[in-house]
């Protein structure tokens, strides 16, 4: 295998220094190439050079560069350099090569660490601000959407809205289903171990129906949802624009607020009330299990108390809260698909921040609603 | 030429998608150092019959030869390290969104093992203008440019490496005339120089003429192979249409006489 390692061998000829390049000259030996041409640079060379290329097993662009490179940096030295016994494929070939001088001293210069976290806490900052603008233009576009839609029922897309329910909703009920089941479970269960100190273990039953009807059961149905939903809208609606599909909608006439978005935020408005009801059942009943095990009393008993301890006003805060929560999401998450850009990077960053963006509203939503619903008594 | 100077060599492949067979046990031999021309009408199975040399989709019968080894799926290819030897062109360029035009044709380097980095760069900048671009052009992302720079990077990134065999498909497709005949000129510099044997699907009947030793046409199924004048007096209702149409003629009037 020696004989195909690249090397240059020297001899000296009168005044003259002979350079002969051996061996095979292509990418695969790139490596061991390099440093040959650079031991040239270290002798103290005479001022006529000789490049013997005779005996140059064999090459490719790589080889003919690396080669071609040296020449040139010893002529910018002032050496006067000759080329002998050059193939006419070598000849061809790095004639294809000479004209281009790669320039490519353009890349940024680096910044010290301090300044770059300065930029960065700049520009995030920034950010948060237009894309907080960003958000309610697009909010206030897909509200006169929907209201334009809402006049001219005709354009309302009732296919695509019911193909959206069952893949956002139907599909999501196991999952939903199992995730509110086993919170029941666990609230039930913590819930019991602190109330039996004060012998109120009773209202175990109370604390579980009151905060799963209230809050659990809506807000697991819409983390489970931006997570689940949120995540393939943008990703879906983002393929759609890098492969232009949003430049074809919109070339065809078809405004893609009306084919895409509003479909899908009606499907999300109209499935979360179900889903959390869902929710909220799966919750009573995991609770209820619990329950019914460790404080031994009959399912009948535990379906009374429930009723006794839920009111109605109580049941419609949580149901309430979930068109909303649903339009967020849908909201949120077409807004950073159509902010995807060309690359499949930014698909991921635009769903990450989709779903982190729809969770974060909905925990604020969340937040302001329970403190108004409280102080107006309900 | 017999069938142990071919470089690639077919022997019976069937390939199917579900139900639809796409080539029913077709037969082809690719000599090296030519530039073999592959033509067929749209679906004819031009990409299909790409992806299955590549390994890219199963294949149902047949045996694939390339470089003497026995390929056919994806893991033997691996085992005989043919992708250092081969560079490939896809009909839509498949450039790795998130990198720029530079990175993309480094890409094919970086997986050799012990290319300095500087020259990795060096070599890269020079496909980009081996294949008409500029250096403007080096820190581009592909979102940022047109379909025909889009063929010419993927072109620089297939020829990154100095492959053995290059694949081509349609990479005239949506190029102007004069950067289509400066194409035609590179592939012959690369071919004179490098050894290279190159495989192209086209239909650009500029290309064939001026490129291609032999040409295999995809019709019902099978490969008929023949050098251009021996297709010309091809009696197939496909083929007869194929080069004797207008665009054809036009194209071919020289070699018509
Ligand atoms: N991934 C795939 N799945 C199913 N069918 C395919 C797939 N790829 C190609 N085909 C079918 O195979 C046939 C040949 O396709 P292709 O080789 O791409 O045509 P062309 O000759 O124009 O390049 C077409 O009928 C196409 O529909
Ligand atoms: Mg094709």
């Amino acid at each position: 295998m020696t004989v195909h390692i690249p090397k240059i061998e020297m001899f000296s000829q009168k005044e003259m220094l002979i350079f002969k390049p051996k061996g095979l000259w292509v990418a695969k030996y790139a490596k061991e190439a390099s440093p040959e041409c650079e031991a040239v640079f270290q002798k103290k060379l005479p001022s006529h050079l000789i490049f013997d290329l005779g005996d140059l097993g064999g090459f490719d662009t790589s080889g003919v560069w690396l080669l071609q490179r040296t020449i040139k940096a010893l002529e910018q030295k002032g050496y006067r350099v000759e080329i002998k016994n050059e193939s006419e494929a070598f000849q061809s070939l790095s004639t294809r090569i000479d004209p281009f001088k790669p320039t490519l001293d353009k890349i940024p210069e680096q910044m010290s660490f301090f300044q770059q976290r300065l930029l960065h806490l700049g520009k995030v900052s920034v950010g948060i601000v237009i894309l907080a603008r960003e958000l309610i233009i697009f909010l206030g576009q897909v509200t006169i959407g929907s209201i334009s839609v809402i006049f001219h029922p005709r354009r309302l897309r009732l296919t695509s809205i019911v193909a959206h329910i069952e893949n956002f909703g139907v599909n999501a009920i196991p999952i939903i289903v199992l995730m509110s089941i086993s919170l029941g479970l666990v609230l039930a269960y913590q819930g019991e171990e602190q109330l039996r100190r004060f012998g109120a273990e009773i209202y175990t039953i109370n604390l579980v129906s009151i905060s799963v009807v209230r809050e659990i059961g809506i807000l697991i149905t819409a983390i489970l949802v931006a997570g689940r939903t949120g995540s393939a809208i943008t990703a879906q609606i983002g393929i759609m624009k890098i492969n232009q599909e949003i430049d074809a909608l919109n070339t065809l006439g078809l405004n893609p607020m009306e084919v895409l978005i509003i479909p899908r935020v009606i499907a999300l408005v109209l499935v979360m009330p179900l889903l959390a009801f869902i929710s909220d059942i799966a919750g009573l009943i995991g609770g209820g299990l619990m329950v019914i095990f460790s404080l031994d009393i009959s399912p009948q008993l535990y379906i009374t108390r429930v009723g006794e301890s839920i009111t109605i006003g109580g049941f419609w805060v949580g149901i309430m809260k979930a068109p909303l929560f649903g339009a967020i999401i849908g909201i949120v998450s077409c807004f950073e698909g159509m902010r995807v850009e060309g690359t499949a990077e930014s698909v991921g960053i635009c769903t990450t921040r989709s779903v982190v963006e729809g969770i974060f509203l909905v925990t604020i939503a969340d937040a302001l609603l329970s403190i108004f619903f409280t102080n107006i008594g309900i | 030429m017999t069938e142990e100077n071919s470089i690639i060599s077919i022997k019976g492949l069937v390939t199917q998608f579900g139900k639809q067979v796409i080539h029913d046990h077709l037969d082809l031999n690719i000599y090296s150092h030519e530039i073999f021309g592959i033509v067929g009408g749209s679906g004819a199975g031009k990409s299909v019959l790409m992806a299955a040399i590549l390994g890219l989709i199963p294949i149902k019968y047949g045996t694939i030869t390339v470089l003497g080894k026995h390929v056919g799926s994806l893991e033997k290819i691996r085992k005989h390290n043919l992708q250092s030897h081969w560079g490939v062109l896809f009909q839509g360029g498949a450039l790795f969104s998130s990198l720029t035009v530079g990175e993309n044709i480094q890409i094919p380097m970086k997986d050799m093992e012990n290319m300095p980095e500087d020259l990795a760069r060096e070599l890269a900048f020079i496909k980009l203008k081996m294949v008409g671009l500029n250096e403007g052009d080096f820190f581009k992302y592909p979102s940022e440019l047109s379909g025909g720079m889009v063929k010419r990077v993927a072109l620089a990134r297939a020829l990154a490496i100095d492959p053995e065999i290059l694949f081509l498909d349609e990479p005239t497709a949506g190029l102007d005339p004069i950067s289509a005949a400066a194409f035609d000129d590179l592939i012959l510099t690369l071919r004179a120089n490098l050894n290279l044997t190159v495989v192209m699907v086209t239909h650009d009947l500029d290309s064939i003429s001026r490129l291609c030793d032999r040409i295999a046409v995809l019709v019902d199924k099978h490969a008929i192979v023949g050098t251009l004048k021996s297709l010309l007096n091809n009696k197939h209702p496909w083929i007869h249409e194929y080069f004797h149409g207008i665009r054809g003629q036009a194209a071919l009037s020289g070699l018509m006489e």
